[in-house]
C-alpha cells in the first residue's frame, strides 16, 4: 500500500503538488491523470524520492520513506519510465539484471530470473542477449517492464511506460500488462494522460488538475459522478459510451432479468409475430431441442410470410454476443444486425438472453462501484 | 633515391629517434589522459566551471608551441632542466588536455537524461551510474579526444628537438640547418608515419570498446 497524507510540493512560489492525500491498496493501479502540468509525474516522482516533497508524509507499505536511505527505497521500488532508459551498453539479460546485480544477487539467480520475466512478458528468451538497439519499440517496453519486475518489488512506479509505442502495439502491451498484473498483484503508480488508458487499466482514477487532487474514485463512477465539470470535460462528453466499455453483457442481463422468449423449430410464424408483439421486441431466438440456440426469427419476417413453421423461416444467429463481453460490443452488434435484442450464447453454446436498450440504460443508471472508492474532499 | 638509402643507411639512427619520440608522447599523454579524464569527469557536473576551465585550454592550444618551449623555460630553468625533456613533455601535456578535458564533459554532458533518471530511479548511487552507465557511454567519444591529442602532439613533439628534447625532430632540425634536404625528408616522412600508425592504432581500441549500439 502507498499512502499519501498532506503532500504538498512547493518550487519558489508555485505548489506543483498542493495537499494531496490518498491512499493506493496493495494490488491495486492507481492513474494519475491530468492534463500536462498538473503535478502528476511530480507526484509520482517523489515516492522514490526523485523529488524531494516539501512537506506531508508519503509510506510504502506502512514505512515513511523518509525513514529510509533513498536509494535502498529505489531498489525495492521498480521503475518505469516512457523513454524506456534501457541501458545501450548492455544486453538486455544486463538490462534485466541491473537491480539485481544491486542487491548483490548471486550471478546465476539473476541470470535465472532474467529468462524467467522474459517469458512472462511474452518474448523471446533469444532476446537475452540482445543489445536493445536491435530490439523493436514495442519489445525494449516490454524489457523495461521486465526490468522493474526484476527483483520483484511490490511497488511499481510507471510513468507514461507505454506513450511512446504506436497505438496498435499499445493496446497489446497494455492488456498484457493487465494480464500480468492479475497474477503479480503489484502496487502500481500509473501516470497517463490518456482517459481511455486510465479507464482500462486503473483500478482507481486520481484526477490532477494544478497540483490538486480533483477525484480519486473507481473508473465507473468516475464517468457516473464526475466530482466537477473540469473532471466531466476531461473524461470526456462521451462518457456514457466509454461506460459501455466498463459494464458486461452480464451487467445488462442482470439488470434486466424478465422473461426471455424462445421459440421452437416446430413453432407456427404468427406465434412468433404474436410473441415478438407482446415482448416489444423484432427478434426472437429459436433453440434447438438440446436447448442450444440454433437461429433467430426477425418480426417482419414473420409478418411477410404469413404462414409456415419457424424452422424455415430463421436466419443464422449472427456473431453471439458473450456475457463476459463488454457493452460495446453488444451495441455495436445492435446496430450492425438491426435487433432490438441481441442474444447472447455462453461459452456452452447455451442462451444466456437478451441485451435490450432497456436492459443496457437499467445497467448504466445502476449506481458503479463493484470496488471500493474514496471521494477527494 | 638518395633519400631512401640515406634512410637505410643510417636505419640504426632512425628508430632510435622513433623510439625516443614515442616514449616522450606516450609519458606525456598518459599522464594528459590520467589528470584529463578525471578533470572532465569532475567538470560534467559543473557547466559553469567547465565551460572557463575549456576556455582557458583552448587560449592555450592557441599558443604556439615554439612559443610555449619559451615560456617555459626560465621556469624550468629554475630546477635545471629548461632544456631537454622537460619542457616538451609539459607543452605535450599541457596541449593534450583540452580535447581530452573537452571530450570528456561533452561525453557526459550528452548522456541521454532518461538513462540518468532511470538509472537513478533504480537505485544506483552516483558512483554506480557513473561507472556502469555514464563512463561507458561516453567511452567512444572520450577515446576519439585522446586520439586527437595523440595525432596532433606526435607533430608537436617533432618541434621539441629545437630545445633539445631529441626524437625524430631532430633530423629535420638538423636537415634544415645542414640545407640537407635528405634527412629532413626522412625526419617529416617518419613522423607522418609514426602519427598514422598511432591513430590507426586508437581506432582498433575505439572499436573494441564502443558499447554495441553505438557501433550499429
Amino acid at each position: 500500500m502507498i499512502a499519501f497524507q498532506n503532500v504538498t510540493k512547493r518550487y519558489g512560489e508555485t505548489k506543483a503538488v498542493d495537499d494531496v492525500s490518498f491512499d493506493v491498496p496493495s494490488g491495486e493501479i492507481c492513474v494519475l491523470l491530468g492534463p500536462s502540468g498538473c503535478g502528476k509525474t511530480t507526484l509520482m516522482r517523489m515516492v522514490n524520492r526523485l523529488i524531494p516533497k516539501t512537506s506531508g508524509r508519503i509510506e510504502v507499505e506502512g514505512e515513511s520513506i523518509d525513514d529510509l536511505d533513498p536509494v535502498q527505497l529505489r531498489r525495492r521500488i521498480g521503475y518505469v519510465i516512457q523513454q524506456i532508459g534501457l541501458f545501450p551498453n548492455m544486453t538486455v539479460e544486463e538490462n534485466i539484471a541491473v537491480v539485481p546485480d544491486l542487491l548483490g544477487w548471486k550471478r546465476a539467480r539473476s541470470r535465472a530470473r532474467a529468462g524467467e520475466l522474459l517469458e512472462m512478458l511474452a518474448l523471446d528468451p533469444a532476446l537475452l542477449s540482445r543489445y536493445p538497439a536491435e530490439l523493436s519499440g514495442g519489445q525494449q517496453q516490454r524489457v523495461g517492464v521486465a526490468r522493474a519486475l526484476a527483483a520483484d518489488p511490490p511497488v511499481l512506479l510507471m510513468d507514461e511506460p507505454f506513450g511512446a509505442i504506436d497505438p496498435v502495439n499499445r493496446a497489446v502491451i497494455q492488456e498484457e500488462f493487465l494480464a500480468l498484473q492479475r497474477r503479480l498483484q503489484k502496487t502500481v503508480i500509473f501516470v497517463s494522460h490518456d482517459i481511455d488508458e486510465a479507464l482500462l487499466l486503473g483500478s482507481r482514477i486520481a484526477i490532477l488538475r494544478e497540483g490538486r487532487l480533483v477525484q480519486c474514485d473507481t473508473p465507473d463512477v468516475l464517468l457516473q459522478r464526475p466530482a466537477d465539470p473540469f473532471v466531466a470535460s476531461f473524461v470526456g462528453e462521451d462518457r456514457v459510451l466509454r461506460r459501455l466499455r466498463l459494464l458486461t453483457v452480464a451487467d445488462a442481463l442482470a439488470a434486466d432479468p424478465p422473461a426471455a422468449p424462445t421459440l421452437q423449430p416446430n413453432d407456427r410464424l404468427p406465434l412468433a409475430a404474436a410473441m415478438m408483439e407482446e415482448y416489444g421486441q423484432n427478434d426472437l431466438v429459436v433453440l434447438g431441442e438440446d436447448g442450444r440456440a440454433t437461429g433467430l426469427v426477425r418480426l417482419e419476417e414473420a409478418r411477410r410470410q404469413g404462414e409456415g413453421a419457424v424452422r424455415d423461416h430463421m436466419e443464422p444467429l449472427p456473431d453471439p454476443v458473450r456475457p463476459e463481453d463488454d457493452l460495446r460490443a453488444a451495441a455495436s452488434s445492435m446496430l450492425v444486425g438491426g435487433l432490438t435484442a441481441v442474444p447472447c450464447i455462453d461459452r456452452n453454446g447455451r442462451f444466456a438472453g437478451y441485451v435490450t436498450p432497456g436492459g443496457i440504460a437499467r445497467a448504466l443508471s445502476r449506481r458503479g462501484g463493484r470496488r471500493p472508492s474514496i471521494a477527494a474532499e | 633515391m638518395p633519400i631512401l638509402s640515406y634512410a637505410l643507411d643510417n636505419i640504426d639512427l632512425v628508430l632510435r629517434l622513433a623510439g625516443e619520440h614515442i616514449l616522450l608522447v606516450a609519458v606525456a599523454l598518459g599522464g594528459a589522459v590520467l589528470t584529463g579524464v578525471p578533470l572532465g569527469i569532475f567538470l560534467a557536473r559543473r557547466p559553469a566551471l567547465a565551460g572557463g576551465v575549456v576556455g582557458v585550454l583552448s587560449v592555450l592550444t592557441t599558443v604556439p608551441s615554439i612559443a610555449l618551449f619559451g615560456l617555459l623555460l626560465p621556469v624550468l630553468a629554475v630546477i635545471g632542466q629548461g632544456i631537454g625533456p622537460v619542457p616538451a613533455m609539459i607543452a605535450v601535456f599541457l596541449y593534450a588536455q583540452l580535447p581530452i578535458v573537452r571530450n570528456t564533459v561533452t561525453a557526459l554532458a550528452n548522456v541521454d537524461a532518461s538513462l540518468k533518471d532511470a538509472a537513478t530511479g533504480m537505485g544506483m548511487t552516483r558512483r554506480q551510474r557513473l561507472r556502469r552507465v555514464e563512463l561507458p557511454l561516453a567511452l567512444p567519444v572520450i577515446l576519439a579526444g585522446i586520439r586527437t591529442a595523440l595525432v596532433t602532439n606526435i607533430g608537436v613533439m617533432a618541434i621539441a628537438a629545437y630545445v633539445g628534447a631529441g626524437g625524430l625532430g631532430v633530423l629535420i632540425s638538423r636537415g634544415i640547418s645542414q640545407s640537407d634536404p635528405r634527412q629532413l625528408v626522412v625526419g617529416a616522412v617518419a613522423v607522418s608515419i609514426l602519427a598514422i600508425l598511432a591513430d590507426l592504432a586508437v581506432l582498433l581500441v575505439q572499436r573494441r570498446f564502443a558499447p554495441m549500439s553505438i557501433r550499429i
